[in-house]
């Protein structure tokens, strides 16, 4: 009955929605907002890490958080040293801290979410310029975190310290971050249903454990890192496959069932 | 004494281009919208047509809309293929009837299910129970009786087609937006123009959904209040869940 169904939805769909062609050449664009995202030739973003930070690119904020990550964090840590250094580099009063505080409630974690959000952003760009599949996109990230790598474990356990601001942090760019690469690889199918946020939680439960597993990982070039995320994707994949398959071989069990007791019983 | 003035103009000049605020190199930028329209110009949509970014609570709006939707038509759907299940073999002269406003509500639940994937909203949380919950309702009431499903759908679209109206009644007049081209003339981008001629649509065909089932007997439902206003009641309760979860 519901594959006679879908049939006609589906020349139904395509005879009706003259009008949703329209949508299609504007869905060409950019699509990687947690919210409702209007498309960007319509409205224009006011910078590129709207609405994920509240200062721009090219503000005094991002420029210090940029320094630090890439000159001190590697050596000082993710601390306050660091980021003091990082505004005497650049001229800066060490009062900035107090500005650089302001969205989070603290200048050490505004400085892992600048960590997270460029990197998504990074993501973006990289899967932008063609196809790319969720494994490419998946490592991708991880090899993000290879500058900061000795500071990794630090990272994880600032963010899972049990204070509501870095929970908030911690728990929504994961978020973020898993809907990304649902968003932008290829080889995904998204949801309409509930498997919309089991596939995402997922894809962060892979992310985790293959970051925790980079903390720790002493290999050359953290080729056992890659390894291992490969291995948890592919988990994730097989328990999808698996739920879907039993969900259909029920959905026929109890089909024909039905169809069985109605037809003995008319 | 002119000497002085002379020394002094530059400094002078000086401190009245610096604004008062110490802090406001800090503050994000609002004149960097032009830059970035450049940058997007290339997607052959011209100045003219382009409007500022809309606000967080527009976009919310927006967000919770194409969620909200998405559930009722999935709901929608689900009644009457629980009606359909019941009744195409009980009372064969319905079934042409259910199978039509069905496939209608299909084609809405897909429209929906399209928008819902193109703009990443998040579906609702309780989409399992939507689906079990609406199934049920529907061949529940097939079950009492065929005028029961009609009544069934009676109270359903009529709660359907206000909340419609209550969503075009905002979009309509919230989602004016002033242009990029700084004529200060303000309007609705063609997105939001779609998203409201699609739910026209949709209102449409869900009162003519009402108008069927008051055809086809609706109000010689046997205890007709009780199941009218009891499943608007659950319709209300379900739609102000699904607008937030």
């Amino acid at each position: 009955m519901s594959q006679i169904k879908t049939n006609s939805i589906i020349t139904n769909v395509f005879n009706c929605t003259a009008k949703l062609t329209s949508f299609k050449k504007i869905s060409l664009i950019q699509n990687t907002h947690r919210f409702y995202h209007p498309n960007t030739t319509e409205y224009p973003k006011p910078h590129s890490y709207f609405p994920y930070l509240t200062y721009a690119p090219d503000s005094i904020q991002a420029k210090i958080l940029s320094n630090c990550l890439q000159k001190h964090v590697p050596n000082t840590g993710i601390n306050e040293r660091s980021l003091i250094n990082s505004c005497n580099d650049l001229g800066q009063s060490s009062t900035m801290l107090s500005v650089l505080s302001a969205p989070s409630n603290s200048a050490v974690l505004e400085l892992i979410k600048f960590h997270l959000v460029t990197s998504r952003l990074e993501l973006f760009h990289f899967a932008s310029k063609n196809d790319k599949s969720l494994e490419e996109i998946f490592l991708k990230r991880l090899e993000l975190n290879k500058p900061i790598s000795n500071q990794l474990s630090a990272l994880l356990s600032h963010l899972t310290s049990p204070f509501p601001s870095n929970l908030d942090v911690g728990i929504q760019e994961l978020h973020n971050l898993s809907n990304d690469f649902v968003v932008l690889a290829n080889d995904i199918k998204e949801s309409h249903d509930f498997a919309w946020y089991s596939k995402r939680m997922g894809l962060s439960v892979a992310y985790v454990s293959s970051e925790l597993f980079m903390a720790q990982d002493k290999s050359e070039n953290f080729k056992e890192t890659m390894e291992f995320a490969k291995r948890r994707l592919d988990n994730w994949r097989n328990y999808g496959t698996m739920y879907n398959n039993t969900e259909e071989f029920l959905w026929f069990q109890l089909m024909s069932g039905l169809s069985f007791v109605r037809s003995q019983t008319a | 004494m002119i000497k002085n003035q002379a020394i002094l103009s530059p400094l002078v000049s000086a401190l009245k281009k610096r604004s008062f605020s110490v802090l406001s190199p800090l503050k994000t930028t609002t004149a960097t919208f032009n830059e970035s329209a450049a940058e997007t110009n290339d997607n052959q949509v011209p100045i003219s047509s382009q409007y500022k970014p809309l606000s967080g609570a527009q976009r919310a709006y927006l967000d919770r809309v194409i969620r909200v939707d998405q559930a009722g038509e999935l709901g929608a759907d689900y009644i009457y293929a629980g009606q359909y299940w019941v009744l195409a073999n009980k009372t064969p002269h319905l079934k042409p009837v259910i199978q039509h406003m069905w496939d209608q509500e299909i084609h809405h639940h897909n429209t929906f299910n399209n928008l819902q994937v193109k703009h990443n909203v998040r579906p609702s949380l309780f989409t399992p129970l939507w689906k079990i919950g609406a199934f049920a309702m529907g061949a529940g009431t097939a079950l009492i009786s065929p005028q029961a499903a009609m009544a069934c759908t009676e109270a359903v679209e009529t709660v359907i087609g206000g909340h419609y109206n209550d969503q075009l009644r905002a979009l309509n007049t919230e989602f004016e937006v002033e242009k990029l081209d700084g004529s200060k003339v303000s309007g609705k981008s063609v997105e939001v123009k779609e998203l409201i001629e699609t739910i026209r649509e949709f209102r449409d065909d869900e009162l003519e959904h009402l108008d069927t089932a008051i055809k086809y007997d609706s109000h010689k439902a046997v205890p007709y209040m009780l199941l009218t206003e009891g499943i608007k009641t659950i319709c209300r309760v379900a739609i102000w869940t699904a607008e937030r979860v």
